[in-house]
């Protein structure tokens, strides 16, 4: 067991450890709008000789420590700005901030680097690390006119979805209620609303994101399978600027603009979907669904150095899972179902950022509070009910000492749940919630030693209820290797993770997103995954490659029982899950096919394996075991039109068969079956030993761009599932009533942008 | 370059088209799995009438209809294999106190000990779904009393006895007979599954004496009081403990229960607890047993009887 005193004198510690000699140090932002630029290319030159180089963090930070006294020239680039140089004259023990405002290159491409290209796409694909930038999100058209982080992440592999509906998503063999999920730091419990191509997230409000699939280093912890970081854009402080989105999926409007010129603005997004009621009109297809999302953000840097942050985000989500139903024949379904399907879930995430640079050390706090509502059922009676609260603090260090990078923080999480589960079988109603504390330190640093950086790390969690205290160590090695001619991109990465809390859904229901969060019981054993992930990646004749391989030991996790009766159950038992993987990616950019046409492509594969092995040696396939799938981005562009085809296939996710229903009798020598009633009792076979069909969709879009200075219009019509195939989506296992994924949904959008 | 990006379009194209098409949406989840019916019962031989409920296994559940006996596609038959005697069981449907139905078939037939019978529900198609027992035989039940009566160091008398022969015993209770004169009451102490099963195929079980003697003298007490045993001396009147036994239920063979809490959700898993071919549930038999011996005056005087 380890002392509850060592996480806050490791803090101390790392506050008083000797610090390292002369250094440089700054912010990389666009000119105007004070967003940072995550991946600008820094270095330093004595003479004409590059000493130094670096790329910006997702906050447009680069830092070189230990630099000699002397004079130096500092040039910053970035891909489509106007670069920057300072002469530096650095005396010992010196320690220069710095910052630059990139403006746009009038002829931008031309001033392409290497490093700054490699910070997002396939490129920068880092074993277990996909840093996301909006332009990776305009690359995967959704409907409408606007970008979406969910729509990007259904195209990255090892990323499971159910399909375009949902609202959940399996990240390499973990479940969806083993992924993190942070807006700014603060947890958002469901972000992915009821159509799977849009989140919370759209790129009107996205900075960049860091998708952790494995092996994710000690600053997230308390999920077994990954996190997804996502920051936010701060206002524009200089000049009023929007958006304003028509589109029969979804409409939007952005409003940004400062509050005080240069040091302080405000940034509001909002997004409704009209599906509801434009389909029926438009296309004659009932499309019940009815989703939305707001977010306002205020941004200031007080003080040199000092940058402080509020939001909050709301999102809601309402459908209808009956929509078009079909009977186990494949036959519609016409009269009314006898149980509604109603399904709505909304949150309320709110959250304040505080960061300061002081001496050596930059200081970061954040705190946040996030609810998460469920319902499923008829909206005045609903059968089923949940809900999740959480209020998080945390705090975070980083510094250089000992020659290296270091980052320290602690964090405090309380969460509280319940639930209400009515029994229609039984005719009873189940009521149950749980609250508990947890609490966790962490401290990584990060050594280069020639072209690789090692990043050891460990997390100390408390899950609290008494549960103990348990060592998270983390690694992360990458770098660069040239051989045969070509510069190799090698990763490997590891991590251990614990976590407490755990999401149930139901048997019964396949596709049904409706979850219980609770915990596993305190006393018992803490569900743990151990990560190890290695990567490989290459430059070939202008396409990029990448080649990760995975695995994840989960242990002790708390599963559903496989109850008999006809009943949500909040019953658990032990199993551990195994899950193993290898994605391949491939893609290329701006290559000439025809006179003025070029072309984008994206190919990923991704084959992976997860089962789980209860206490009783059974062993069956996890419900997010999706062996092979395999999607494709192709964009093709000529002058301000571009044609864009999305292809994703995966092969079926695993359910368990029913052998119909008969009743069971608690028979002993005392039992009188003439007056001693059964209960009723559905006959399932091995679990999850089926499958379901496979998911297939085309997506087709045409787009085009109208810029005009500050005036920017684009147009994009298309089609979703343009094969109209019967993607299953919802199947209750009682009824035989089956609801389909989107069929063929014509859309046209159009957005009108003034920077 | 161009050519090799010609050909990488039509590649992704020709593998984004041809995956999809090799797989039909198609889902149907039922898989039948060959079994018609679900039979719950059990022959009692110590009674006249035997019953057994018989459940259809359906596409959906058909828990909340309320059915007519036509309604169930089933011939219920019970055969003495030696003999091949059949006999046609009456159908009947009955409403349960919570609201459901159920088909229960009867019959007054005579099961006689030792022998092997099969039932068999049939359907109109000849489809059939079948169970076998072997009626427990009346013999003597023979209790071992391994030790003599202890005295634990938690102040118990305790005894130890093993029911030879008997691997599953049910509804498990230990009596005690006080007398007075020609006055007798006998008392039970449920003692439910308690025990163990040896390695020999046994069932040894521990008789807490102490803890068992509170509720019997209660028992002689009420009894007095009550008048349904005479006590010239009233209260004081001198019972003494002339006798113990045991009671059980003994099952056929198959019909191993397992030790401790029945866990619903595991013990209901279809091929958890089944003899039924072609079908699920279970038709067993049973029969009631007793034993009986004798208590020592040395015991009877520790355990505080008065003479």
């Amino acid at each position: 067991m380890i002392p509850r005193c060592l996480p806050p004198l490791l803090i101390l510690a790392f506050a008083v450890l000797p610090v390292s000699a002369q250094e440089v140090r700054g912010f990389v932002t666009e000119a105007g709008g004070e967003q940072p630029l995550q991946g600008a290319s820094v270095v330093l030159l004595r003479g004409a000789d590059v000493a130094y180089g670096t790329t910006t963090d997702g906050d447009g930070f680069f830092r070189f420590v230990r630099v000699a006294p002397g004079s130096w020239r500092l040039r910053v680039s970035f891909v489509g700005f106007e670069p920057r140089e300072e002469v530096l004259e650095l005396t010992e023990g010196a320690v220069v901030s710095l910052g630059f405002a990139l403006s746009e290159a009038a002829e931008g491409l031309d001033e392409v680097v290497v490093e700054a290209q490699a910070a997002s796409g396939v490129a920068a694909v880092v074993a277990g690390l996909e840093s996301i930038r909006p332009r990776d999100l305009a690359r995967v058209p959704v409907p409408g006119a606007a970008g979406d982080l969910a729509a990007y992440l259904g195209t990255v592999p090892g990323v499971v979805q159910p399909g375009d509906r949902g609202g959940r998503y399996s990240i390499r063999g973990g479940q969806d209620d083993q992924n993190l999920v942070l807006l700014d730091g603060v947890p958002v419990h469901a972000a992915f609303h009821l159509l799977s191509m849009f989140s919370a997230f759209s790129d009107e409000i996205v900075d960049r994101a860091s998708l952790h699939t494995a092996g994710f280093g000690a600053e997230f912890g308390g999920r077994l399978s990954s996190s997804l970081d996502v920051r936010t854009r701060n206002g524009n402080k200089q000049a009023l600027s929007g958006s304003v989105a028509v589109a029969p999926f979804v409409s939007g409007a952005r409003v940004e603009g400062p509050i005080v010129p240069g040091r302080a603005s405000f940034l509001v997004s909002g997004r409704r979907s009209l599906l509801e009621d434009i389909t029926p009109r438009l296309f004659g297809q009932e499309m019940p669904f009815r989703f939305g999302d707001a977010f306002v953000k205020v941004h200031a840097l007080p003080a040199r150095g000092q940058d402080l942050s509020a939001f909050v985000l709301f999102t809601d989500d309402t459908g209808q899972l009956a929509g078009s139903s079909f009977d186990f024949r494949g036959d519609p379904i016409t009269e009314a179902p006898t149980d509604s399907l109603d399904l709505h879930w909304d949150n309320r995430v709110a959250g304040a950022r505080w960061s300061a640079t002081t001496g050596r050390v930059r200081t970061e706090w954040t705190a946040g509070r996030s609810r998460f509502t469920s319902r499923f059922g008829p909206a005045g009676s609903p059968e089923r009910t949940s809900a999740l609260e959480s209020t998080d603090v945390e705090a975070r260090f980083e510094t250089d000492r000992f020659g290296a990078e270091w980052r320290a923080g602690a964090s405090w999480h309380s969460v509280a749940t319940d639930w209400r589960l009515d029994d229609a079988f039984r005719d009873s109603v189940v009521t149950d919630g749980v609250s508990w504390s947890e609490s966790a330190a962490w401290v990584e640093s990060e050594w280069t030693i020639g072209s690789f950086a090692f990043v050891p790390g460990v997390r100390l969690y408390s899950p609290g209820k008494g549960d103990g205290l348990f060592v998270e160590p983390r690694a992360r090695i990458s770098g660069r290797l040239s051989a045969l001619g070509v510069s190799h991109r090698l990763s490997v990465a590891a991590a251990r993770v614990h976590q407490a809390i755990t999401g149930l859904t139901d048997e019964r229901d396949v596709g049904n997103p409706f979850t219980v969060w609770t915990r596993v019981p305190a006393g018992g054993t803490l569900p743990r995954a151990t990560h190890l992930v290695a990567g490989w990646g290459a430059a070939f004749a202008g396409a990029d490659v990448a080649i990760e391989a995975w695995h994840k030991a989960i242990d002790g996790l708390q599963i559903p029982v496989f109850s008999v009766f006809p009943s949500f159950t909040t019953d658990l038992q032990p199993a551990d899950g195994r899950a193993r993987g290898l994605d391949a990616r491939l893609a290329t950019e701006n290559r000439s096919i025809a006179r003025g046409t070029t072309l984008d492509a994206t190919v990923s594969w991704a084959w992976s394996r997860s089962e789980y092995e209860t206490a009783d040696a059974n062993r069956f396939p996890a419900p997010n075991d999706r062996r092979h799938s395999v999607s494709g981005t192709l964009i093709a562009r000529r002058g301000e039109l571009s044609l864009t085809l999305t292809a994703q296939y995966g092969t079926g996710l695993p359910f368990t068969p029913s052998s119909g229903f008969d009743a069971w009798i608690l028979l002993t020598p005392d039992t009188d079956v003439a007056t001693d009633p059964a209960r009723v009792r559905v006959l399932y076979g091995d679990p999850n030993s089926a499958r379901q069909p496979v998911y297939a969709r085309f997506d087709l879009w045409l787009e085009r761009r109208v810029d005009r200075g500050r005036t920017v219009a684009t147009i994009r019509a298309g089609a979703m599932n343009v094969l109209s195939r019967a993607n299953l989506f919802y199947y209750d296992l009682f009824t035989y009533r089956r609801v389909n994924q989107l069929p063929l949904v014509p859309s046209v959008g159009i957005r009108l942008e003034v920077r | 370059m161009r050519r090799r990006s010609i050909l990488l379009v039509g590649f992704v194209l020709t593998v984004s088209s041809v995956l999809p098409a090799c797989d039909d949406p198609f889902l149907d989840p039922y898989v039948n799995t060959g079994r018609w019916f679900t039979i719950w019962g059990f022959v009692d031989a110590s009674k006249t009438e035997q019953v057994v409920r018989v459940i259809p296994v359906t596409r959906t559940s058909t828990a909340d209809r309320a059915p007519s006996v036509e309604d169930l596609d089933a011939t219920v038959v019970s055969i003495e294999v030696a003999t091949g005697v059949a006999t046609t069981w009456h159908p009947t449907v009955v409403e349960y106190a919570d609201g459901s139905w159920g088909h229960v078939f009867r019959t007054n037939a005579r099961f006689r000990q030792g022998y092997h019978y099969r039932l068999e529900v049939r359907r109109s198609d000849g489809r059939t779904a079948y169970a076998d027992t072997w009626i427990p035989v009346d013999d003597p039940l023979h209790v071992v009393q391994r030790d003599s009566v202890r005295f634990d160091p938690d102040g118990h008398y305790r005894q130890r006895i093993v029911l030879r022969g008997i691997a599953s015993p049910w509804n498990l209770r230990v009596t005690y007979l006080a007398q007075s004169g020609v006055a007798r009451l006998v008392h039970e102490v449920p003692y439910a599954r308690a025990g163990r099963r040896t390695a020999e195929g046994d069932w040894e079980l521990d008789i807490d004496l102490s803890a068992d003697q509170p509720a019997v003298k209660q028992h002689v007490r009420e009894a007095i009081l009550s008048g349904e045993v005479p006590g010239e001396g009233g209260l004081s009147t001198p019972f003494n403990l002339h006798q113990m036994g045991i009671r059980l239920t003994k099952t056929d063979a198959d019909w191993d229960l397992p030790e401790g809490p029945l866990d619903p959700d595991r013990f209901a898993l279809p091929g958890a607890h089944t003899n039924v071919e072609n079908g699920y549930g279970y038709w067993g038999s049973a029969l009631p047993f007793e034993a009986k011996w004798l208590v020592t005056y040395e015991l009877s005087r520790n355990l505080g009887w008065d003479y």
